[in-house]
């Protein structure tokens, strides 16, 4: 089965300045896509270019095993960027405009704004709506037709915390109905919370691809992996001590009565117990930790912000 | 064609700046032909009073009114408030870009050729209006002046809506070319009322004729002032002037299609 989309060594550059740099991934069919990165790191450039208001400098993408063309981006909802409206037409006659040149008829707009809690402001002119009001109606407009992809660029912008909530759950819902979803974020939580599947760019390259548990548990291909194991026993001392000597630990951290092991992950927790009770020490606790997506993303982009 | 220019109505029809400056022009049409009759006549008058001491009310002894040349004097005056639709369509495309539509459209699903070409036919829907807007101006001055409506004012209200299609072809390629409302504006009316006459000039030198070949010009000659006709003694043939008006057309089509087609929006 063809990718839903499938990105082909993108490169682009503006100017003398590298945005993309020989990018690849595909996005399977069925999955909440994250495509995560500091500001800066090229997710918008990336969706541009796969929504052709961009060109590349090289390379190419695929939509369903096709070439990108106008008919496809009618059957994809495209939240990119910032709403892109008329501000002097209400929220229901920006709608019509956008069904007119999706090639949908009118009768899917009052149920797009009912989704989006919008349908009581729909005769208001675009330009009075807040910020999250303007948010929903671009993702109201994604709606549209009902179609099985959907790209969304930062779509919890501008929203209130429950605004967010909803629109996650409308994605994790989206996603249940067998469509597929990108989504481009700088935001950890949201992706970790959402996506199946997740990218990290970083001034335009692709760090790292897979599923949200691959990249958690670094076992993608090109990434240096380590675990972190949480340990306990009656002799914290000794237990700390007789780590020391184990091969291939990277860092020891005692905390509360527990240590917290860094160690590569050639490790597993049976030779860890194994090798402790050759020692006499017998564990109380031993809890492989799952890493969060701001700890992983944070050792492979590094701390420090883009701008 | 007609669903996109359909989609494109939908988006100007409400817009206030549109409907402020369409209803502007369309008076303006009636009112600064209508002006110039009431000061031609009345400067006639004053002659008359000056040289036979009668007081009698003025007369068109210059005949600019008159059957055959009526036409070109109407479509002379109206021509002069071709800028206000020009602006129309500079701030019609840049709020496109302000507001990124331009870019929702094509993520939507038109073709970056079809938002072009959308504006490139409602530029010449609007030049139909234009050029059915200069008949119906002729009809009511003639009226006024008890003149006929001839074959020549077919012609040149077929002349009018090349014209207008120039001049507003010219606005929608400065504003894909500078992509700020200020800007363009400015460069249309420096061209069209400043840089262009400095190219006359300058042009004239070389060669009497070459002024006519200028972008606007070209299409301004099309419609020479009336009576005065043979003070354009170096004017084109109609046929050449035609020629150079529709390449200019083309030109202007085609780098703004190629600007639009090809750029990052």
């Amino acid at each position: 089965m063809s990718p839903v989309l499938a990105v082909q060594n993108m490169t682009k550059f503006y100017g003398s300045i590298r945005a993309l740099n020989d990018v690849s991934f595909n996005v399977p069919k069925g999955s909440v896509f994250g495509i995560l990165g500091p500001n800066g790191s090229g997710k918008t450039t990336l969706l541009g270019i796969v929504m052709d208001i961009l060109k590349p400098t090289r390379g190419s993408y695929l939509w369903n095993g096709q070439p990108g063309s106008s008919e496809q981006r009618k059957q994809i909802g495209t939240l990119l960027e910032t709403p892109n409206f008329y501000h002097y037409l209400s929220g229901q006659k920006n709608l019509q405009i956008a069904a007119a040149i999706k090639e949908r008829g009118k009768k899917d707009i009052p149920g797009v704004l009912e989704k989006v809690n919008l349908f009581q402001r729909k005769d208001s002119k675009f330009s009075s709506y807040s910020l999250g009001m303007k948010q929903r109606l671009a993702i109201a407009s994604t709606l549209l037709g009902n179609p099985d992809i959907l790209v969304f660029d930062e779509p919890t912008n501008g929203l209130d915390p429950a605004g967010i909530a909803e629109i996650r759950q409308l994605m994790i819902d989206l996603n249940k109905q067998g469509k597929t979803v990108i989504m481009a974020s700088h935001i950890l939580d949201e992706v970790e919370k959402v996506c199946t599947h997740v990218a990290i760019l970083q001034k335009g390259d692709l760090k790292t691809v897979g599923t949200v548990n691959e990249v958690l548990s670094g076992t993608t291909s090109d990434t240096v992996n380590t675990l972190e194991i949480e340990l306990a026993a009656e002799n914290i001392a000794m237990l700390e001590s007789i780590l020391k000597s184990l091969p291939g630990i990277i860092h020891i951290q005692t905390n509360n009565g527990n240590i917290l092991l860094q160690c590569e992950d050639s490790l597993t927790t049976t030779t860890i117990n194994k090798f402790c009770f050759d020692k006499g020490v017998v564990l109380s606790q031993l809890d492989l930790k799952r890493k969060s997506l701001e700890k992983r993303f944070l050792e492979i982009t590094g701390t420090k912000s883009e701008h | 064609m007609l669903k996109y220019l359909q989609i494109e109505w939908m988006k100007i029809k409400n817009y206030r700046v549109f409907q402020v400056f369409s209803i502007l022009y369309l008076l303006g049409i009636i009112v600064i032909i209508y002006i110039f009759y009431k000061v031609y006549i009345s400067i006639i008058g004053e002659l008359q009073k000056a040289m036979t001491g009668t007081n009698s009310e003025g007369r068109d002894i210059l005949g600019i009114f008159g059957s055959d040349y009526l036409p070109y004097t109407v479509c002379f005056w109206t021509s002069l408030l071709l800028y206000l639709p020009g602006m129309i369509i500079i701030n019609l495309f840049i709020n496109e870009v302000n507001f990124k539509t331009h870019r929702q459209n094509i993520i939507d699903g038109w073709k970056r050729e079809t938002f072009i070409f959308t504006k490139i036919s409602l530029i010449a829907c609007i030049s139909v209006a234009i050029m059915i807007m200069n008949f119906l101006a002729m009809i009511i001055m003639a009226s006024i002046v008890h003149a006929e409506i001839t074959k020549e004012a077919v012609i040149v209200s077929l002349f009018s809506f090349l014209q207008a299609f120039v001049y507003l072809m010219f606005a929608l390629f400065l504003a894909t070319f500078f992509r700020r409302s200020g800007i363009a504006m400015i460069v249309y009316f420096i061209y069209g009322l400043i840089l262009e006459w400095i190219l006359w000039w300058l042009v004239v030198k070389i060669h009497p004729s070459l002024p006519h070949f200028l972008p606007l010009q070209s299409s301004d000659s099309l419609i020479p002032f009336t009576r005065f006709r043979e003070l354009y003694k170096d004017l084109p043939s109609v046929g050449v002037s035609l020629a150079v008006v529709c390449g200019y057309a083309l030109l202007f089509i085609t780098l703004a299609v190629r600007k639009y087609k090809y750029d990052d929006l």
